[in-house]
C-alpha cells in the first residue's frame, strides 16, 4: 500500500499543509516539524508523486539526452561528461537511445517533453527538423551536441568534423598512401558528410591520390567488417592503400575484416579512425584516430543548457571544438 | 511562451473542456465533428498533453528504465540494445541512467523513474539492491534484477552463473599450464567478483596440481584500472609475476594487455590473459582475448518478457532465470609455453 501525504501528516502528528510546506523547501516550519516529517516519511517510505507535482510546479529535475548509439562509446563517454556536470547542480540525466532512426528519435523527443523535462541535449539524426523547433518553440531548452546547426537558431557543441576529415587523410596523404577509401554511413548524419569533405578537401590538395567512398548502412563494428571484407575480396592491385573510417568503430570492424584474410595493417593497407575511444589504443593493432574531447563536449552542453533554462531570451551559443590527430601503429610509414 | 493549456485548445475549438478531456482519453466518445476541430486546434496550438497528468488519471506509462553501473562498459551498452530492441516489439521505451557505480547515484535515478512513473525497471548494480528495490516493488513498480541472481524470492531476475564462470577460465589457464595465477578485480564483497573468484578457487582446489592464486584487489573496473595493475606487475621481477592472469571483466583484462604489450611482455607466450564478458571489442584486441561469453542472444528478450509477465503479475514460478556462461579461447591464452 502506497503511502500518501495524509499518512505522513498522520504519523507525523502535523497538517497535511505543514507536510506540503516541508515538502516544498518553505522557511516557515519549525526544525521540530520537519524532523518529524522527515522521520515519518522515512517511516512510511512516503515517494512524492512527481506526476502530480509538475502538473503544479511545472518542471521535473531531469536533463533527457537522445544519442544516436548507445554502443558507440563515444556517446557514453559525452554522457559520461554531461551526467558528472549535471549531477554537480542536482539533475539527473536520462537517456534515449535513437540507434539513428527518425521515428524513435521523435518518440524520445515527445516522451521527455511529456515528462516535462528541463531541458534536452541531442545528437540529431539528419537535420534539425520542425519536431525540434516546435519543441523548443513550447518551452524545452535544447542544446544540440557533437552537430552544429546550420542557422544557429540552436547552442551547440560540437568538433570541426571537416578539419578533422581533413586531418585524417593529410596524414595518410603524408605517409606515403596514395589510394584513401573511405567508408562510413548513414550519409543522413551531419558529422559522416563533413568528415567524408574534409579528407575529399585534402585529397584534391594532393597530386596523384585516388579517393573513394564505401558506404555503410550504419557506423557500427559489424558495417565495418563488411567493409573489410569487400575489400579483402578485391584484387590485391584493386585494393587501397589505406582506409578512413568515419568512426573508431567502423575503423575496428574494417581490421578485423582484413585481419581474418591476412591482410598486413600497416604495410599492406593503413587505417584511421575517428573519436579516440578508449579501444582503439587496444585493437590488434593500435588504431590511429581523430581525437574529439568527448567528456569535455558533454559537460560543456550542459553547461549551456542550464544558462538558457536560467534565461530562455539569451542568444544561442556555438561552440566548436578542434580535433587532434592522434598517431598510433595502424598508420606507420612503410618501411 | 506560455504553454497551452486544455482550456485554450476547448475555447479554439469552441467546446467544453470535459470534450478535449474526453477526447484525449476516451477518442470514441466524441463525435467526429468534435474530433475533428479538436484535432485541429491541437495542432495549431500545438498543445501537448501533459503526460504526468495523463498518468495520473490513467496510472499507465509506456516508459521502462534501465539503469547500468556504467552504460560505457560496452558489456551494459550492448544488454541496453537488446532491451531497447525488445521493448520496441511491446511498443515501450526504454529510458537508459547511468550509476557510476555510486550507490547515492542509483538511489537517486530509483527516485527518478520511481517520481516518473515507468511502468517496470531493470535493474544492473554491483551493490546490494534487492531492499531497495523491494521499497520500490511495493509502492507499485516492479523491477528485473539484470547480472546477479536475487536472493529473495520476490525479486526477478536474470543473471549468469558466474561460479561455473569463474571456473571454466581457471581451468582454461591451468589446462594451458599456467600455475602462478593472479585474479584480478574488486571489490570483493560485490557477488558478481565473489562468484567468480569463488568458481576460479574451487577450479584450483579441484586440480590437485601446485598452483599459486594470487588475489589482486582492483576495485576500478576499466581499462584505465587493467593498465594500473599491469604497471604495478611490471616494477615486480620477472620471475615474481604470475604466469596466467584471470581479469574480473574485459575492461581490465585490455588495460592489462595494452600496458604488459607496450612493456614488451609475450602473451601469451610469458603470460597468458584470460577476461569475461566477451565485448565486441575484445575480439579486435591487440591479441585476441580469451575471454567468457556472458552475452547471449536471448539475454535481452528474457530480460524483458520477465519484466512484462512481473508488471502484469503473469510472473510464474521461474522468477530467476540462469544463463550458462561459455570459455571462449583466442590468442591471448592459446600458445603460452610452461616452463
Amino acid at each position: 500500500m502506497t503511502a500518501n501525504i495524509r499518512d505522513v501528516a498522520e504519523r507525523a502528528g502535523v497538517s497535511v499543509g505543514t507536510v506540503s510546506n516541508v515538502l516544498n523547501h518553505r522557511e516557515k516550519v519549525s526544525p521540530d516539524a520537519v524532523r518529524r516529517v522527515r522521520e515519518a516519511i522515512d517511516a512510511l517510505g512516503y515517494v512524492r508523486n512527481d506526476a502530480a507535482r509538475q502538473l503544479r510546479v511545472g518542471r521535473s529535475s531531469t536533463v533527457g539526452l537522445v544519442v544516436l548509439d548507445v554502443r558507440n562509446p563515444f556517446f557514453t563517454d559525452l554522457a559520461r561528461g554531461a551526467e558528472s556536470e549535471a549531477a554537480r547542480h542536482g539533475l539527473s540525466v536520462i537517456l534515449g537511445n535513437s540507434d539513428e532512426d527518425v521515428q524513435r528519435e521523435a518518440g524520445y523527443l515527445d516522451l521527455f517533453e511529456e515528462q516535462r523535462v528541463r531541458g534536452i541535449l541531442i545528437s540529431p539524426y539528419r537535420e534539425v527538423g520542425p519536431h525540434l523547433r516546435r519543441l523548443r518553440e513550447r518551452g524545452t531548452p535544447t542544446v544540440l551536441v557533437d552537430r552544429r546547426n546550420e542557422d544557429e537558431q540552436f547552442s551547440s557543441v560540437s568538433v570541426d568534423d571537416e578539419l578533422g576529415g581533413w586531418l585524417a587523410a593529410d596524414h595518410l596523404i603524408t605517409t606515403g598512401r596514395r589510394r584513401i577509401l573511405f567508408t562510413g554511413g548513414p550519409f543522413d548524419i551531419r558529422q559522416i558528410i563533413d568528415r567524408r569533405a574534409g579528407a575529399q578537401r585534402a585529397v584534391d590538395g594532393a597530386d596523384g591520390v585516388s579517393f573513394e567512398t564505401v558506404p555503410t548502412p550504419a557506423a557500427s563494428v559489424a558495417d565495418g567488417r563488411a567493409t573489410g571484407e569487400e575489400i579483402a575480396a578485391r584484387a590485391a592491385e584493386e585494393r587501397p592503400d589505406a582506409v578512413f573510417a568515419a568512426n573508431d568503430l567502423i575503423a575496428m570492424g574494417v581490421l578485423q575484416g582484413l585481419a581474418r584474410h591476412g591482410i598486413r595493417v600497416p604495410e599492406e593497407i593503413a587505417i584511421i579512425g575517428f573519436d579516440d575511444i578508449d579501444f582503439a589504443a587496444a585493437a590488434v593493432v593500435p588504431l590511429s584516430s581523430v581525437r574529439q574531447p568527448s567528456q569535455l563536449m558533454g559537460e560543456t552542453a550542459l553547461r549551456i543548457l542550464l544558462s538558457e533554462i536560467a534565461d530562455p531570451d539569451s542568444d544561442a551559443q556555438q561552440v566548436v571544438f578542434e580535433p587532434e590527430l592522434i598517431v598510433r601503429a595502424s598508420t606507420a610509414p612503410a618501411a | 511562451m506560455a504553454r497551452v493549456g486544455i482550456r485554450e485548445v476547448a475555447a479554439h475549438a469552441g467546446v467544453a473542456v470535459g470534450t478535449v478531456s474526453h477526447y484525449l482519453n476516451h477518442p470514441d466518445k466524441v463525435s467526429a465533428e468534435k474530433a475533428d476541430r479538436i484535432r485541429a486546434a491541437i495542432e495549431t496550438l500545438g498543445f501537448v498533453p501533459s503526460n504526468a497528468g495523463r498518468q495520473l488519471r490513467l496510472g499507465i506509462s509506456t516508459v521502462i528504465g534501465y539503469i547500468a553501473p556504467d552504460v560505457s562498459n560496452p558489456y551494459f551498452a550492448e544488454i541496453a540494445e537488446s532491451v531497447e530492441r525488445r521493448a520496441s516489439d511491446f511498443g515501450v521505451s526504454v529510458f537508459l541512467a547511468n550509476s557510476h557505480r555510486s550507490k547515492e547515484r542509483e538511489d537517486a535515478y530509483l527516485r527518478v523513474f520511481e517520481q516518473h512513473q515507468v511502468r517496470g525497471l531493470i535493474v544492473s548494480s554491483h551493490l546490494p539492491i534487492e531492499e531497495r528495490l523491494a521499497a520500490v516493488r511495493s509502492r507499485g513498480t516492479p523491477s528485473v534484477l539484470v547480472g546477479q541472481a536475487a536472493r529473495s524470492h520476490d525479486q526477478a531476475s536474470v543473471s549468469l552463473d558466474d561460479v561455473d564462470g569463474g571456473r571454466q577460465a581457471m581451468e582454461h589457464l591451468l589446462s594451458v599450464g599456467c600455475r602462478r595465477i593472479a585474479f584480478v578485480g574488486g571489490p570483493l564483497g560485490i557477488p558478481q567478483v565473489a562468484d567468480r573468484l569463488a568458481g576460479a578457487s574451487e577450479a584450483v582446489s579441484a586440480s590437485g596440481e601446485v598452483v599459486t592464486l594470487e588475489v589482486i584487489n582492483q576495485p576500478d573496473r576499466t581499462i584505465r584500472g587493467g593498465r594500473d595493475v599491469a604497471a604495478a606487475l611490471l616494477t615486480r621481477p620477472a620471475d615474481q609475476r604470475p604466469n596466467g592472469v584471470f581479469a574480473v571483466n574485459d575492461l581490465l583484462a585490455l588495460g592489462m594487455l595494452q600496458t604488459l604489450v607496450a612493456a614488451g611482455v609475450r602473451v601469451p607466450e610469458e603470460l597468458a590473459l584470460v577476461g569475461y564478458d566477451d565485448t565486441e571489442f575484445s575480439e579486435a584486441s591487440i591479441i585476441p582475448l580469451s575471454t567468457v561469453r556472458g552475452r547471449h542472444e536471448g539475454f535481452g528478450v528474457a530480460v524483458v518478457d520477465l519484466l512484462f509477465d512481473v508488471m502484469e503479475d503473469k510472473a510464474t514460478t521461474s522468477q530467476h532465470r540462469v544463463f550458462k556462461p561459455e570459455l571462449v579461447a583466442r590468442a591471448s591464452t592459446l600458445g603460452f609455453v610452461p616452463r
